[in-house]
């Protein structure tokens, strides 16, 4: 993508053309303030907010016009999605599918056009997803709303003993798999999404070489980013929608088992 | 660069994302869901309608059906009583008939025989008449009414009541 970096990757290219090319550039942004922890990635932070504008604007102007009979233009369209992501979340959480209806649209929507914004062909743009403060936010949101209604299903001593599962030393390795799974998810999402833009980027230095025999790979891997992109929101979305369903499943069971439990001891 | 750096980009993107999920749900997956579950509860009260509709039409054409089986039987029934009742009626006229006619024959055959024994009567009276009147021309006087009244008869009697070979050699009374 002719974004600022490849751009520059590019024209070292063609400047020392029997030079080897300078680092792929992972990990820079055009505008950032502050140095380590207290850095921020303005440009990150810009593309996410026109994301944003890019769900926000269409949604204000349409919604107004949405109606319970036969839709219209745009509605259809976000039906689609609505009904999509739920069937997707009645499979992972059953009834409670309605509740988390909106975090999983969110999460798709939102990484989607994420993912897509770093195959667009303008310059400086590149997906939010590509910057692990972004996938870590969602996925650090994801595990407070899974450990929130862990704890709210199955009380404080319930989920206690539910991370002492099937046997007490197994603690230790439930909280590590309690907390790995916001780092899954960040990490996946972030290693395909950055993965394939500095796919694109070699791509597009190679094509100031050989453009004739390279032509054909940049809108194949174009093509195959956007299913990467599709995928890996669909995959994000998946995964929380699991981890929400086994947080509350896992409650119902223990309470079916305290209620057959009780009732044993009753008979 | 570190290209995994964690700073305050991440708050700011927490906040975003808190942000594009409190407008998504406000505007776009909440309206949404409502209007998909009412379009679903519509069509599914729609298809429930339909559905009691059609057990309706089908209980009323099993109905009809049964009307229309009973209707058939009553009519069959009507039917079967109407020939009963025409051949009854047939019988009974077919004897009636047969017993005028039975009637009408012995009437005739009564009539016959008394008309027969009428002639045989005048017969008799003209025969006598006549044997009396011949008689009389005969032997040239008159002879007592009353005794030859009854010698005529007794004599009648006598030949009619002795057989007789006729022309043809049939046997007369």
């Amino acid at each position: 993508m002719p974004s600022m970096t490849a751009m520059i990757v590019a024209q070292a290219a063609t400047t020392t053309s029997t030079a080897s090319l300078p680092a792929i550039p992972i990990g820079e942004h055009w505008l950032q303030t502050g140095h380590g922890l207290l850095a921020i990635n303005w440009d990150t932070i810009i593309l996410t907010w026109l994301i944003i504008a890019i769900i926000v604007i269409p949604v204000l102007v349409v919604s107004r016009t949405f109606t319970t009979g036969v839709p219209r233009g745009v509605q259809n369209l976000y039906e689609f999605v609505v009904e999509f992501v739920s069937s997707q979340a009645e499979q992972s959480v059953g009834e409670r599918a309605t509740s988390v209806l909106s975090i999983a649209v969110t999460l798709f929507v939102f990484i989607l056009l994420s993912n897509y914004l770093g195959l667009l062909p303008i310059p400086y743009f590149r997906s939010p997803t590509s910057d692990l403060n972004t996938t870590l936010a969602m996925g650090i949101f994801v595990f407070i709303l899974v450990q929130w209604l862990a704890f709210r299903e199955r009380g404080f001593v319930g989920q206690l003993k539910h991370l002492t599962q099937p046997y007490p030393p197994f603690i230790l390795i439930n909280i590590i798999d309690e907390l790995s799974r916001p780092v899954t998810l960040s990490f996946r999402l972030f290693g395909n999404i950055v993965a394939g833009e500095i796919m694109i980027v070699i791509l597009q230095a190679l094509l100031y070489h050989a453009p004739i025999f390279l032509l054909l790979p940049m809108p194949i891997w174009l093509g195959f980013s956007f299913f990467v992109g599709l995928i890996q929101a669909f995959i994000f979305m998946m995964l929380s929608l699991a981890y929400i369903g086994l947080a509350t499943e896992h409650a119902e069971m223990s309470h079916n088992h305290a209620d057959r439990g009780a009732e044993e001891e009753h008979a | 660069m570190n290209p995994v750096s964690i700073n305050l980009t991440l708050l700011f993107q927490i906040l975003s994302f808190l942000i594009v999920l409190w407008f998504v749900n406000r505007y776009l997956s909440g309206p949404i869901g409502k209007i998909l579950r009412e379009r679903q509860e519509r069509i599914r009260a729609a298809l429930a309608a339909a559905e009691q509709a059609r057990a309706e039409a089908a209980a009323s054409q099993q109905a009809q059906i049964e009307e229309i089986a009973q209707a058939r039987a009553e009519a069959q029934v009507i039917l079967n009583a109407a020939r009963e009742m025409a051949e009854r009626l047939r019988e009974e006229q077919l004897d009636q008939t047969r017993l005028e006619a039975a009637r009408l024959i012995e009437q005739a055959r009564k009539a016959i025989v008394s008309e027969r024994e009428q002639a045989k009567q005048q017969l008799r009276a003209y025969v006598i008449d006549l044997t009396i009147d011949a008689t009389r021309r005969i032997i040239g006087r008159s002879l007592d009414t009353a005794a030859q009244h009854e010698l005529i008869t007794s004599t009648i009697e006598e030949v009619l009541a002795t057989p007789r070979v006729s022309h043809g050699g049939r046997m007369d009374a």
